[in-house]
């Protein structure tokens, strides 16, 4: 168990505020503080790494205290088992991808450093140096780096805010992926609604520097309990009349769906509008899919 | 989307408790649904909200025999917006106004006008339920 109780007076645009956090968090689960920016969130983040001293309070993880300031106790950072993914990267230019891993290593281990690039596809890009990859792929190598540290907790602020919906989709996917093959208890700072759905266990809303909801996603975004089997949040990227009806374009993940919506519905939505789409269990058509080497002579019904 | 009021007046289950029909009361129209997963909020007494979408219902005059639909209830026509192929008709109901979509055709067929009688009819898997949440901050 991670639990964290601290203060901190901090300066925000708007005049001083005190950050005050209470906050517990499962191991090896993921949980996201969703806030505005200047809300104390990215402090939060230091503070657990060390790099900010917070007033008073205390830091436990594992049962290892890290801070405490009734008794003067604060470890430094390098004693403290942290992995740290910025929105920037924060890669050597200077290094390889390979070096930027070795040097995150207190002890040395090649070996090891080839089975994290084989694990999360970045062994061709070995020899390469940070400024010749995509923005994607150097992120990558930011999780790869921060995972190697084999880190008590992993504190993700915004990795993804920088790349396009594509590579932030196949990142959120493999920051899934080595959460539950190392297990890691994961920190995420992010403001994507549908990037909370998807990657988080647990949500803490923090505003003016104090947590006002926790909960599942779930529980904390939508205010009402459906009783609807399928359902995802989503944003309304347009809609357009049709006949004496409407159909609104909607993301899902990388594809997009069209949904029918009535004069009442339309009323009340405008592109851009975040919304729960959800479907009873009953009404789907579920079709077995061809081999993908057979060749299509049948039109699928739409 | 339409939206009733209405309490949770019965709750029946499958022999694996994971199939639920529901017995509704929504302003004395007496309704039933099905649902899977009976969320803790959903007991006897509840106030809820039952959703239906205007393109998963139907609507019959002087129907005669027995049909499958659960739910049948009276309504009155009060306004008709016609497309080219589609028409969105207003309903008043006991339980409040609803909107069904139909195909012209079918307007045209059974001679639909405002301040016609008609049956609504719904299929007890085409409601969903939504209570609202109590907001706790913590």
């Amino acid at each position: 168990m991670i639990r964290i109780t601290v203060e901190k007076k901090l300066s925000g645009a708007e005049g001083p505020f005190t950050l005050s956090i209470d906050l517990q968090m499962k191991p090896q689960s993921i949980l996201t503080l969703y806030g505005k920016s200047g809300t104390g969130k990215t402090t939060l983040l230091r503070m657990l790494a060390g790099l900010v001293k917070p007033d008073s309070g205390r830091i436990e993880v594992n049962g290892e205290i890290w801070f405490d300031s009734s008794n003067g106790v604060c470890l430094p950072p390098q004693k403290r088992r942290v992995g740290m993914v910025f929105q920037d990267y924060a890669l050597f230019p200077t290094m390889t991808v390979r070096q930027n891993l070795l040097f995150a290593q207190e002890k040395k281990e090649p070996r090891k450093v080839e089975e994290m690039l084989e694990l999360t596809g970045l062994l061709a890009l070995r020899d390469r140096y940070p400024g010749t990859l995509s923005g994607g792929q150097q992120q990558r190598v930011a999780l790869a780096r921060a995972i190697l540290r084999a880190p008590d907790i992993l504190l993700l602020d915004e990795p993804l805010s920088a790349l396009d919906q594509n590579t932030r989709g196949q990142l959120q996917d493999e920051i899934l992926k080595v959460h539950q093959r190392f297990g890691l208890s994961t920190l995420l700072v992010s403001h994507d609604k549908q990037e909370v759905f998807k990657l988080s266990d647990s949500v803490a809303v923090i505003k003016n520097g104090c947590i006002t909801r926790t909960g599942t996603p779930h529980d904390v975004f939508l205010d009402r309990i459906t009783s609807n089997k399928f359902s995802f949040v989503s944003t309304i990227l347009s809609i357009r009349k049709v006949d004496c009806i409407y159909l609104a374009v909607i993301g899902a993940g990388n594809e997009l769906v069209e949904v029918v919506l009535c004069e009442s519905d339309a009323a009340n939505l405008k592109p851009g509008d975040e919304v729960l789409v959800a479907s009873k269990a009953f009404n789907p058509i579920v079709m077995k899919l061809k081999e993908a080497t057979e060749p299509e002579d049948e039109i699928p019904p739409i | 989307m339409n939206c009733f009021s209405a309490i949770i007046t019965g709750i029946e289950t499958d022999e694996s408790g994971s199939l639920f029909l529901l017995e509704l009361d929504a302003s004395g129209l007496q309704l039933s649904m099905l649902l899977f997963d009976l969320k803790p909020a959903f007991t006897e007494g509840s106030s809820v909200n039952l959703l239906f979408k205007e393109t998963g219902m139907a609507i019959a005059r002087n129907l005669t025999g027995e049909i499958s639909f659960s739910n049948q209830f009276s309504a009155t026509v009060t306004a008709i917006r016609s497309g080219n192929i589609l028409a969105d008709i207003t309903l008043a109901s006991p339980a409040g106004e609803c909107t069904v979509i139909v195909t012209i055709r079918s307007v045209q067929r059974m001679k639909l006008d405002i301040g016609d009688s008609v049956t609504v009819l719904l299929h007890a898997s085409q409601i969903s339920l939504e209570t609202p949440r109590m907001i706790t901050e913590n």
